[in-house]
């Protein structure tokens, strides 16, 4: 039993408390105003809410393929600028575009940047009606895990849905993993992570507040094995991008060559107090940084006159953002520490080039062939970028037949060298037309050469792919 | 399956036990005295070395051996013995042979070799030798003919008692290549292979064995009556095709069964090939029965000593040329090249854009590869490592100096896989220790127990690219 002072504080506490507690317990009247913030943010963006069409070019098991897509995006200004994923619209140069309002207007891709997956489309204004209401594009810097969300989009195709939830969190750090086509995604951003429904399709659509401001581009689930795991790529990193994209149709970025850890990774060799420095975990033969003598295990402490922060993984996308914004082609400095001494080198970027490379189907002979890209080259550890690389074979091909294999790089041809995708397709284009057979494939295997003796047998006229073709 | 089945005639005896119930003269006795010279011969298989977490599975299997010296040697299918190289936890090896007698009966024996080349395993049984057994005598120049009647002498199912049993047949096709065979009209069972090949009359011509193919690229490739037998797992089944091994083939053989723990010092070249198809010959004008083409040069290799390049197209080998036209025929050279004594020079006829060259290569011993690699285990950090091997280096397309240790294997849940270590990667450091072999890799984490160090930095090379892995420890 409490003692009666005891229990007149008690019973002042309560009174105190009760506006709290009142305010605590949701009223029906609160739940209402949630629900009014909801419609009032979906109504600011639902109308800049896109659903594209695209006709995508893909190339499987040696043969080149156009299959018809959908994913979403948002208008995000008065003169027809849509943002959406790269992988939505990849090689598409136009997409058709369906607006909220069901209008159906066309546009150009007028720039695209693979390394974060976005893409800036321009709408054919002359087909729209009436005037665009563009979304606002928010701050992604100030978000809040548990913060309401709403992600909006065409879900397996489901046009103008909606799904609410909340921020799970606002800097998940996903391992930059090449993606089978070369694609990279997540090497300069962290994820927003939300449980609010994300399916495919959904990929490209905003990711709004409840002030119906954009805070997120849509563009990643783990379907399958996880559920509402939802991921966004943060509006702030969209916005550079974005401002790069409509100033110069790209994104330039320079590369020094280093792959880094955090510097907890460094054990005792990092220095423990403050929070500058990452470790080197990795420098790439004939890059910028091997030649300036930077190696493995050296802890970068400054670049460029600015500290270098990567004590954590979730740095490490910002870290490499800024490391990438540096200009191509001007030295700079690297203030580093080896062995407990600091050192300087001096690098000069150069220009990070694109991951992808273009890819052509052989479609006489059976098989398909792609670009070797620098980043290809350095993965397969090729002493130079010679030659085609092949990406699929056709089964019961001309070119299956004769044993070319996926990953073969088309070296020579009847003993010439071939320097590329593009000498590559004229000579084939002029062989198809003058008819030769047999053709002498010389191509690289691992380590060893594989001699390749295509047998085509032209019994139909020969395919008008080319400019060039008789009759 | 159902023709000769009529022609069958059924177990004449019961293996060296009873008097015989059939005629007791007259040809079919003469036959029949060959069925004490076929004996069933138990062995079980288990792996060469204990994996980890258990024994490995054992197996128990019976095959059709032939007496064939007073001395007590047999002769088997050599199935069972495993080539060698293979990786010894997964690599099955026989053990504990047994001839089957009558009854209860059981002769132990013991291996003494195995012909690689024939495919053929050797045992010898403790004298005396046991009641009602007889080795056979082969014919020393057969004189066998294509159309020729023969029986074939092999043994029924477990369930008979492994009765002898005589399946009649003809010669039907006679081959050159890879060695001079004979096919047989009758589909032959398991229990026959191994089993005689004798003459209504009951002269002993040779026996059943099994041309070994290269391993097939998909099973749709395989010959229908082909056998699938597996020494081990790492190398893929060894696949047979069973053929009549007439006797002057294996005379040599039998005589000084090549030794069983040889694990022969082979010679290369350091080179990969293709084998010249006709196609690739008549587009590149060359003449002749076939070559091998230099697909790849191996730096510091004899090939690379003697000049070959990628492209060269290899016409004979110390003076003999190449019948290579196919893939499947680069063994047969190969086993060419094996056979060379390392260091002497051997002249190469080669081939090279339009014109002919004769060069001198000095063959050496093959270096290791990766399942010969000598290994290290540490229990405390659970993981084993193995030296660096050429092929390791080639198939990672990695600088031919590369030096360090190759993760070959991980404890679920030890130290090392926890930190985030995998099978595969390439250990380049341990705490900033150079490890470029598996004697300095061992005093790294010898330092760290007798440090008791906390944590311990691996720096390693996973794919293209390095990084650091800190292990925690927990001494």
């Amino acid at each position: 039993m409490l003692q009666p002072p005891a229990r007149r504080r008690l019973a002042k506490t309560l009174i105190l408390l009760l506006p709290m507690l009142l305010a605590a317990v949701p009223t029906l009247a609160s739940v209402e105003a949630d629900q009014r913030a909801v419609y009032r943010a979906r109504d600011r963006v639902l109308p800049a809410l896109v659903h594209i069409q695209p006709v995508l070019e893909v190339f499987r098991a040696g043969e080149r393929e156009q299959i018809a897509v959908t994913g979403s995006g948002v208008i995000f200004s008065a003169s027809g600028h849509v943002l959406t994923n790269d992988h939505v619209v990849q090689r598409a140069e136009r997409v058709l575009c369906t607006l909220s309002d069901q209008q159906e207007v066309p546009a150009t891709v007028i720039g695209r940047d693979p390394w974060t997956d976005l893409a800036v489309l321009q709408l054919e204004m002359a087909e729209v009606e009436g005037p665009l209401r563009p979304a606002t594009l928010g701050r992604s810097g100030d978000l809040q895990p548990g913060q309401y969300v709403m992600a909006l989009g065409s879900p397996l195709g489901l046009s103008r849905s909606l799904s609410l939830g909340v921020i799970s969190t606002v800097e998940r750090y996903l391992p930059d993993s090449p993606e089978p086509d070369g694609a990279v995604a997540g090497t300069f951003n962290t994820w927003i992570q939300t449980d609010a429904a994300i399916n495919p399709g959904n990929s490209g659509g905003p990711l709004v507040n409840l002030r119906g401001e954009v805070v997120g581009i849509n563009a990643r689930a783990i379907p399958v094995i996880g559920e509402n795991l939802g991921f966004a790529i943060p509006i702030d990193l969209a916005q550079e991008v974005v401002r790069q994209i409509l100033a110069q149709g790209q994104v330039r970025r320079s590369w020094l060559g280093i792959s880094w850890q955090p510097l907890t990774a460094a054990l005792g060799a990092a220095p423990i107090s403050g929070t500058g420095g990452a470790l080197i975990a990795s420098v790439a033969a004939d890059s910028a940084a091997a030649e300036a003598g930077v190696r493995p295990g050296d802890i970068a402490l400054e670049v460029a006159g600015r500290a270098v922060v990567g004590r954590h993984e979730e740095q490490l996308p910002t870290l490499r953002r800024w490391l990438s914004d540096l200009p191509a082609g001007a030295e700079i400095e690297l203030v580093l520490l080896r062995d407990g001494a600091k050192r300087v080198a001096k690098a000069t970027p150069r220009d990070l080039d694109s991951p992808e490379g273009t890819e052509r189907e052989f479609r006489e002979w059976g098989f398909t062939a792609r670009d070797v890209t620098p980043e290809r080259a350095r993965r397969m550890r090729l002493e130079d970028r010679g030659g085609a690389l092949v990406s699929g074979v056709k089964s019961a091909s001309f070119a299956f037949e004769a044993g070319l294999r996926p990953g073969d790089i088309v070296r020579r041809m009847d003993s010439q060298e071939i320097p590329g995708l593009r000498v590559l397709e004229q000579r084939v284009q002029r062989l198809i037309e003058s008819r030769v057979a047999p053709v002498l494939l010389e191509v690289q295997r691992g380590r060893s050469r594989a001699f390749i003796l295509l047998e085509p047998t032209y019994t139909t006229k020969p395919a008008s792919s080319g400019a060039g073709s008789p009759r | 399956m159902r023709g000769w089945a009529t022609g069958l005639v059924m177990a004449l005896t019961v293996l060296g036990a009873n008097p015989l119930p059939a005629e007791s003269s007259g040809p079919g006795a003469t036959l029949a005295k060959l069925a004490s010279s076929v004996v069933p011969l138990r062995y079980t298989l288990r792996p060469q070395e204990a994996p980890t977490g258990g024994e490995g599975e054992k197996v128990e299997k019976v095959v059709c051996g032939i007496l064939v010296s007073d001395d007590g040697l047999v002769v088997i299918p050599g199935d069972a013995f495993p080539d060698p190289g293979g990786d010894p936890r997964l690599t099955l090896e026989p053990v504990a042979f047994t001839v089957l007698g009558s009854g209860e009966a059981e002769h132990p024996a013991t291996p003494v070799g195995f012909d690689r080349d024939l495919n053929l395993g050797y045992v010898r049984l403790a004298a005396p030798l046991p009641a009602g057994l007889t080795p056979v005598r082969f014919e020393t120049d057969p004189q066998i003919r294509i159309g020729q009647e023969v029986w074939i002498v092999g043994l029924l199912a477990e369930r008979y008692e492994y009765a002898a049993a005589f399946w009649p047949a003809r010669i039907n096709a006679a081959v050159e290549k890879p060695r001079p065979m004979f096919s047989l009209s009758a589909p032959v069972l398991d229990l026959a292979i191994g089993g005689l090949v004798v003459t209504p009359d009951g002269r002993a011509l040779g026996l059943v064995g099994e041309d070994v193919l290269p391993p097939p690229r998909s099973p749709g490739d395989l010959p229908q009556n082909a056998l699938l037998v597996f020494g081990s797992f790492s190398q893929g089944p060894r696949v047979g095709y069973p053929m009549l091994f007439p006797a002057p083939l294996f005379a040599a053989s039998m005589a000084s069964p090549p030794p069983l723990e040889s694990r022969p010092s082979r010679a290369w070249l350091g080179i990969t090939m293709q084998a010249l198809s006709r196609r690739l010959a008549a587009y590149w004008k060359i003449d002749g029965i076939g070559g091998v083409i230099v697909t790849g040069v191996l730096e510091g290799s004899p090939a690379a000593a003697a000049g070959l390049q990628g492209g060269d197209v290899v016409l004979s080998l110390s003076g003999s040329p190449i019948p290579a036209r196919e893939d499947s025929d680069l063994p047969l050279f190969r086993q060419q090249v094996e056979r060379l004594a390392a260091g002497e020079a051997v002249p190469l006829r080669v081939w090279r854009a339009g014109e002919i060259r004769e060069l001198t290569i000095r063959p050496e011993v093959a270096p290791r590869t990766s399942f010969l690699a000598e290994e290290y285990r540490d229990e405390a950090f659970g993981m084993t490592v193995r030296e660096i091997t050429f092929d390791y280096i080639q198939a990672q397309n990695l600088p031919v100096d590369t030096a360090g240790v190759v993760i070959s294997e991980l404890e679920n849940a030890g130290w090392a896989e926890v930190a985030g270590l995998a099978p595969g990667d390439l250990v380049l450091q341990v705490d900033d220790a150079p490890t470029p072999d598996l004697a300095s890799f061992r005093a790294a984490l010898e330092q760290a127990r007798e440090a008791r160090r906390r944590q311990v930095r691996f720096f390693v090379q996973r794919g293209v690219e390095t990084q650091f892995v800190s292990v925690r420890t927990d001494w």
